[in-house]
């Protein structure tokens, strides 16, 4: 990795690892028995990134699903996953993976009540805040399917995650930022989360493409 | 399965973006000044030997090599330094291994051989994302020669009116000839002083470094250029005249360097310095050396010192420096500061609370070098990796500060401690009488408060009935802000016991005057403001979990301000991050702390108690020392809100990460995230595919190549599946 990154600014690399380690779809899920040697592996990587490659950012990402089914013995069924926080020493970047869905909303009320939810993105912007972390979004769309979590398209939704992202967004890495956001525009999965779709926008959901192409 | 993702983006005029909308892309970005700030915060290290090295004190010095060189920016990068303050990249005349060795009558001899090392230099601090500030000489007479030579050289070529300062290098004894100050003299001989520094300034900033292919005067990586270091006599002159010539001469050859005063030095104020009202100085940078009047002995930052203006501590210097900085205008960066006091968390703080641009550390060394004195005392250095022993245990913390400081944060310093107690010493001896008071109430017949087993113990009397109380002030007081913490276990009994953990009271805890946190020890939590016997409830019968039967328990209540927290959590447990109840509240301003202990409906029964802290609590929750490794549990005052300007980027997939989504957004380029994937089911990624591109794949126009910035996600393949 450093190899292929060469001589570019090391801090502008930020190394995912272990994502969504606290979901139970992954093979590198964390469950209660693993938490410990979760951070412990954690730890030794991170370890191995500043022995390596100095300077590369590591961020903890996990993702604000609480599971609701098969994932007995899994931490994300607890909510916000603070148990496996490695510890402020081993992460530059709070991070989560995030989707309107679960509550899918797109209303101010229920956006607000998601979003400070225990395991919403400003629970975890106020946790970066604490730790002294700027935060990011690792994933975020809009679930445009209702056929399980999700509710539709989302203009709503798409505008007040940006009013939220005016608020804290900064280019500046300092506490309780926000510094990037990545948009899941990804096509499979039922055709939930992409905005522009082959060219044209996703027809599940254009006035969140139309939304979206105001806003960013 | 392995995939790529991600879709970052260019502006369409080729320069990186810097808006919400892409991710962005810099080499050294330019450093720009807006008034009192800078274009980005820096921290670092003086580094003072990269063009020239004393080695540990050799006289001469000699040219230190590349892997030296280089080896010091991988472990300055690593401890999240983006500035450094390079002496011999800029002061390099006087000595036979100086750009400038002397003169041949009225001819100036330069060796551009040996300007290697700090050519190198400065292409290794551009790699590694790393600024300099530069002075351009030196007040002392150390082993890289200062301007007493630029005095001795006039003498030479003309004597009339100068008096000959040739010092030679008297040894690291850093001689401060009242003679060489005629360098700042506006006088006809000290014009013909000035004009052959003019000439050296001239001929250093046209300087091409071969390994950038860049001028000095066009290379962003010297971002400041410092007009000499210490040269505190610029600040006693009574007139700006000479450093607004200089900044100005300076920048007229290399208008985009920003100028540094170089006036700065240990007791001289920043209310005194020129460059507060010369208009070509961009930056004041003082420095801080606490110590005994003879020098020979360190003193705290927080400590009374003659050194300073009255007796200020540095801390209240530092204050009083900034403030006037700011007032004028002017940038502040701290030049230079040493790191090993005891009381450098608070140091830390304050600089990072300040906004304050910049500061740095004396000193980072050479290899495994020895630089002066053994660490703590009046000789800083920092070598990395850290060397064993003191360096190893508290250079972290000084990585830590840099990083916050670079990311605009502040740390908590140390919490001031109060009263510990730990409750060691031989059994049923009453608690340490200095620590507390005790009182009993009434109905408390036979209760006492005993060491047992080297913890606390308290039994509440014979009686039962509920009517054993036994009220524990803790420490000194009043206090105005408290943390106080302390591990409760309470009795292997079906009894009813309770604890009140008593805040802002009345000196005895008797219940008229405070805040009394009532904690029931099978699930009920009440908070009550109490005024002259009235109480007001504050948190009426929350719920709580059992502290557990024979289960060690911990209790942290702060209190500052109108804050009143409080959580619990089990011992054995990291401390968890929220508090399980929090008010604000005004009634009572200051006052004593310790718990009540009250018994059940049967006799006995006995709480125990341990590890009691107080600290003050104006450090702010999560407390905890900055220092030792790591972050410790520091943590920040952060900016409320942010900026309203973030990165912004698209997951792709490889199918569309095709220049598709650029064009529908209207941008240039798109750049494809990376995942390292492997199908390997013993999770070693077999074949990361890393392929981030280069600079000049990206059209990069910079004369290095571009950094881009993108999330990298290392998974192995699989399915992924989104948050329910």
């Amino acid at each position: 990795m450093k190899s292929a990154w060469g001589s570019r600014q090391a801090n502008n690399l930020f190394i995912r690892f272990a994502h969504e380690m606290n979901g139970n779809w992954y093979p590198w899920r964390v469950s209660d028995s693993d938490v410990a040697n979760f951070k412990a592996s954690w730890i030794r990587y991170y370890n191995l990134v500043q022995a390596n490659f100095p300077g590369a950012q590591m961020v903890w990402c996990p993702n604000a699903g609480t599971s609701s089914t098969g994932d007995n013995g899994f931490v994300a069924s607890y909510g916000f996953p603070d148990d496996i926080y490695p510890g402020d020493a081993y992460v530059d970047v709070v991070s989560v993976d995030s989707y309107n869905r679960d509550p899918w909303v797109n209303d101010q009320t229920s956006f607000n009540s998601k979003m400070s939810s225990a395991s919403g993105m400003e629970t975890y912007r106020a946790f970066a805040q604490t730790h002294g972390k700027p935060m990011s979004i690792g994933e975020w769309a809009n679930a445009s399917v209702n056929n399980g979590g999700g509710g539709g398209d989302a203009p709503n939704f798409f505008q007040y995650f940006h009013d939220w992202l005016v608020t804290y967004g900064s280019t500046t890495r300092a506490a309780g930022t926000v510094l990037y956001e990545v948009n899941f525009n990804v096509p499979g999965y039922g055709d939930h989360y992409e905005i522009y779709q082959g060219g044209v926008p996703n027809p599940n959901q254009p006035l969140s493409n139309a939304k979206y192409v105001s806003l960013w | 399965m392995a995939t790529t993702k991600g879709t970052y983006v260019r502006k369409a005029d080729g320069k990186w973006w810097t808006g919400k909308r892409s991710l962005v892309v810099s080499s050294v970005v330019p450093l720009t000044r807006s008034g009192i700030t800078l274009s980005r915060k820096l921290s670092g290290m003086n580094c003072y030997w990269l063009g020239l090295n004393d080695n540990g004190g050799v006289s001469t010095g000699s040219l230190p090599s590349h892997a030296t060189i280089t080896s010091a920016f991988d472990g300055m990068q690593a401890m999240g330094v983006n500035l450094v303050r390079a002496h011999t990249v800029g002061m390099s005349a006087g000595t036979s291994l100086s750009y400038l060795t002397g003169f041949t009558g009225t001819t100036p001899n330069y060796v551009e051989a040996n300007m290697d090392s700090a050519d190198w230099a400065v292409y290794q601090a551009g790699l590694h994302g790393i600024v300099l500030q530069c002075p351009l000489t030196d007040n002392w007479n150390y082993y890289h020669g200062g301007l007493w030579n630029f005095v001795h050289w006039a003498y030479q070529q003309n004597s009339s009116g100068i008096t000959d300062v040739n010092e030679g290098f008297t040894g690291g004894t850093g001689k401060d000839d009242p003679n060489q100050r005629i360098f700042f003299a506006n006088t006809t001989a000290g014009l013909r002083v000035r004009a052959l520094f003019k000439a050296y300034i001239t001929q250093w900033l046209n300087h091409v470094n071969p390994y950038t292919g860049l001028a000095y005067k066009d290379d962003p990586t010297i971002a400041i250029v410092e007009t000499g270091n210490e040269i505190y006599y610029a600040a006693q002159l009574g007139t700006n005249e000479w450093t607004q010539d200089i900044a100005s001469y300076v920048k007229g050859i290399a208008p985009n360097k920003l100028v540094a005063d170089g006036s700065g030095s240990s007791g001289t104020a920043v209310s005194a310095m020129p460059g507060l009202t010369a208009a070509a100085v961009d930056i004041v940078t003082p420095h801080y050396y606490p110590v005994s009047a003879d020098w020979s002995s360190p003193v705290a930052f927080g400590a009374a010192n003659s050194h300073f203006t009255g007796t200020n501590t540095a801390r209240q210097q530092f204050a009083a420096d900034f403030a006037a900085g700011h007032a004028a205008g002017r940038v502040v960066i701290m030049g230079e500061y040493p790191w090993t006091r005891s009381d450098v968390a608070a140091w830390w703080a304050d600089i990072e609370a300040s906004g304050i641009q910049g500061d740095m550390a004396w000193a980072f060394i050479a290899g495994t070098e020895v630089h002066g004195g053994a660490f703590g005392s009046d000789d800083y250095p920092v070598h990395y990796p850290y060397l064993s022993g003191n360096e190893a245990t508290y250079a972290p913390a000084l990585s830590t500060h840099i990083k916050a400081m670079v990311a605009g944060v502040v740390t908590t310093p140390a919490s001031a401690t109060l009263a510990t107690d730990s409750f060691s010493g031989t059994n049923n001896n009453p608690w340490n009488s200095s620590l507390w008071t005790i009182t009993a109430g009434q109905n408390s017949a036979g209760a006492a408060a005993t060491i047992q087993n080297n913890r606390g113990n308290v039994y509440l009397g014979t009686l039962g009935g509920y009517g054993g109380r036994l009220a524990a002030k803790f420490g000194g007081g009043p206090y105005t802000n408290i943390d106080f913490t302390q591990i409760i276990q309470m009795p292997n009994s079906t009894s009813d016991y309770f604890i009140e953990i008593a805040t802002r009271a009345d000196v005895l805890l008797t219940g008229n005057n405070g805040y009394y946190a009532n904690m029931y020890m099978y699930g009920q939590l009440n908070v009550n403001r109490v005024i002259n016997g009235v109480s007001t409830n504050l948190a009426n019968n929350l719920s709580m979990p059992s502290f557990g039967v024979g289960v060690d328990c911990k209790i942290r209540v702060y209190q500052v301000g109108t804050a009143y927290k409080l959580k619990f959590w089990v011992a054995s447990a990291t401390e968890p991050t929220a508090w399980n109840f929090e008010v604000t509240d005004a009634g009572i301003a200051s006052g004593y702390v310790g718990t009540i202990f009250k018994s059940g409906d049967t006799a006995g029964g006995n709480i125990i108690v341990d590890e009691v802290v107080l600290t003050d609590g104006a450090a702010g929750p999560g407390g905890g020392a900055t220092g030792g490794s790591g972050t410790g549990g520091g943590t920040v005052t952060p900016p409320a809100t942010g900026t309203g300007v973030w990165y912004s980027g698209q997951s792709d997939t490889a199918s569309t990460a095709d220049g598709s989504f650029a064009t529908w957004r209207g941008r240039s380029v798109e750049i494809g995230g990376q995942w390292a994937s492997t199908a390997n089911p013993s999770d070693n990624v077999a074949a990361a595919d890393w392929a981030f591109g280069t600079g000049s794949a990206f059209a990069c126009s910079r004369a290095r190549p571009g950094q881009l910035r993108r999330p990298v996600r290392t998974t192995r393949g699989g399915r992924r599946r989104s948050s329910r």
